[in-house]
């Protein structure tokens, strides 16, 4: 617990206590609760370190309600660094099916799942980036499970509009990993 | 150790059973799916989805290296195998440990040794539990009629690497067995990569009985009793019950003790099962294999004795010596559990798959419903048509079936064929009623049925 002591009111420290008790009988690891002046994180192990620069997945987005499709009001901020946030679900991360967007452009999907690098090493420059020209046998990604790398291929000729996946992100099978323009 | 977040490489009602169990105790999960199982039941209540491969199970649920992979990216600390797939692959377990994901089951020394049958037998042998007649690898026709002859027909010829009720085959004719040792070591190999067989004396009269024993690896081995799954259709096991009726207390002790001797024998690690054929007319038993994972029967045992096998196999995986004795374990009451399969009875229990347009499960004391459907589900084409297991739990066995009978005439399904009507003349024939089955009693009903002599839906 980050929390100056001195500082504590009794009326805050029970506060405090029935978060810890909720946070307890909770399957999360960490919670970082951020007030008026006060800001409190608990937590199991290690301490948490916020995601650098706050990139996409830092929130335990809770799941809509199967039956509303509501979400639920409060999401519990959860930046455990490096580790993948669960707020995926079957339903919500269904890859796109290889659709035709508006511009006509057509997605490229991960042939199998794993890590998406989006260059041969981490000193050269990325394989493709929106705007170059691809041919449909090149190789626009790698995709590396158990130490194996794949090649991936852009399967089509055009010009890459959208790269929608980041190097070193995990990939599932069949996630949209870039659009290309024919 | 404590374990934080599970990988659960598996699908259908099993995969729901475990995501429910590590919530039970905290542990967050993820859930490995073929893009068929995108949105399946077990995907909706695990805290993660992650998609690995295509329908195709040898590219997603028979892939170790994308299992253990998904399990390195989504950073879990361990990995669950359900039961089926990769379960009992030692090359799975083996993978989980060098990536440092605990395997949640037993070491895959103890997957190799119980999983080659003939090695597991010799095992047997070795701590004095009992097997039946047969023979080491037979290595050709000569030999194989050399061994017939000697342990007498009926015999079973099987395939060391088998399982499931496949790779076995009964012969009562010594002059057909050539011929059918060369079919069934092709046919082995194909199947399993392995076309090692061996012969076993047949038992006709028999019935399957088997023992669910824990172990914690740190030497401490309990038995959760027995259950009878002497009901099966061509060697797919269809209703099972604990305890396994009829059986003297004396000869329960006895399995239930040559169990134990045997996973004490290798220091056996997490929930497994020693199958035992009892033969009804000598009253003898004998050891014919040990299955290391949670089975799919499992239900019926924690019914009676009030445990979570599949809680109990975390808590073993995390480190923890088990949490009570062999005095503590107490059984009470009778269980009953019935497979309710996506198959046509009328048309040779031909797979039915589809969507489920209706699915009402029945509500009443004393049951568990075990299964990964609902209403619009869509049951997919690529994968074993179990929909669902139909637990009842009674004071005695004849309150246990008159649950279930209940139980199964208030099951509503509808869209797909299954074997909810087949089950029900099941459990109300008279002979399954007094306890009168053997592993032909399915079989022979279902002739029956096909004869004509006893037409559908009259009762047995």
């Amino acid at each position: 617990m980050e929390e100056d002591e001195q500082k504590i009111t009794p009326e805050q420290f029970a506060q405090i206590r029935e978060i810890v008790e909720v946070f307890n009988s909770s399957n999360f690891d960490y919670l970082t609760l951020e007030l008026a002046g006060m800001k409190l994180t608990v937590g199991t192990g290690a301490a948490p370190v916020p995601n650098p620069g706050g990139t996409a997945g830092s929130g335990l987005g809770l799941r809509p309600d199967p039956k509303t499709g509501e979400k639920p009001a409060a999401a519990v901020e959860r930046n455990t660094a490096g580790t993948p946030d669960l707020s995926q679900t079957g339903s919500e991360s269904a890859p796109a099916e290889a659709p035709e967007a508006d511009d006509g452009s057509v997605a490229v999907v991960a042939p199998t799942m794993g890590t998406f690098y989006s260059r041969p090493d981490p000193s050269s420059p990325p394989f493709a980036k929106v705007g170059t020209s691809v041919d449909a046998d090149e190789t626009v990604g790698l995709i590396e499970i158990m130490k194996v790398f794949n090649n991936v291929n852009a399967g089509i000729s055009g010009i890459v509009t959208e790269v929608c996946v980041a190097d070193g992100e995990a990939v599932e099978f069949g996630q949209v990993i870039m659009r290309i323009r024919p | 150790m404590k374990l934080v977040r599970a990988l659960i490489a598996n699908r259908g009602e099993i995969a729901v059973r475990i995501v429910r169990a590590c919530q039970a105790i905290g542990i967050e999960t993820v859930i490995a799916t073929s893009e068929a199982d995108r949105d399946s039941l077990a995907a909706r209540i695990a805290d993660r989805t992650f998609c690995v491969g295509p329908a195709n199970a040898l590219e997603s649920y028979l892939n170790p290296e994308r299992m253990v992979g998904a399990a390195v990216i989504t950073e879990c600390d361990c990995l669950h195998p359900g039961y089926g797939f990769l379960s009992e692959s030692p090359a799975l377990a083996k993978m989980c440990a060098e990536n440092d994901i605990v395997f949640v089951g037993p070491s895959p020394d103890h997957i190799l040794q119980m999983g080659n049958k003939i090695l597991a037998r010799k095992i047997a042998e070795e701590c004095g539990v009992p097997t039946l007649p047969g023979s080491e690898p037979v290595l050709d026709k000569e030999e194989a009629v050399g061994v017939a002859r000697k342990i007498g027909l009926p015999v079973m010829i099987k395939a060391a690497s088998g399982g499931g009720g496949r790779g076995m085959q009964i012969v009562d004719d010594i002059n057909a067995l050539a011929a059918e040792i060369e079919v069934a070591a092709s046919e082995a190999g194909a199947a399993f990569g392995d076309s090692t067989l061996y012969l076993e004396k047949y038992i006709s009269n028999a019935r399957h009985i088997e023992v669910q024993v824990l172990g914690d690896g740190h030497g401490n081995i309990v038995h959760l009793g027995e259950r009878d799954c002497s009901l099966q259709r061509r060697h797919q096991k269809m209703v099972e019950e604990a305890p396994a009726p009829g059986l003297s207390v004396d000869l329960r002790n006895r399995m239930c003790d040559a169990a134990v001797t045997l996973a004490r024998t290798v220091n056996y690690k997490s929930a497994g099962t020693v199958e035992f054929i009892f033969d009804m007319d000598s009253e003898a038993f004998y050891f014919l294999e040990m299955n290391t994972r949670i089975q799919v029967e499992h239900p019926v045992t924690e019914m009676i004795t009030g445990e979570d096998l599949v809680e109990e196999q975390f808590r073993i995986a995390a480190g923890d010596k088990l949490r009570f004795s062999q005095a503590e374990i107490s059984f009470r009451g009778h269980a009953i559990e019935c497979r309710i399969n996506a198959e046509s009875p009328e048309a040779e229990f031909l797979p039915s798959p589809g969507e489920i347009t209706d699915w009402q499960p029945p509500i009443a004391p004393y049951i568990r419903l075990d299964s990964h459907c609902f209403p619009n589900y869509k049951v997919p084409v690529n994968y074993d048509s179990m929909l669902a297991k139909l637990v009842v739990y009674g004071r005695d066995r004849h309150q246990a079936i008159q649950r279930m009978k209940h139980a199964l005439s208030q099951f509503a399904i509808d869209g797909i064929e299954t074997t909810v009507d087949f089950q029900y003349r099941l459990i109300s024939s008279s002979n399954f009623i007094n306890g009168q089955m053997n592993t032909r009693f399915v079989d022979e009903i279902v002739s029956q049925s096909e004869k004509g002599t006893s037409g559908l839906p009259i009762p047995l």
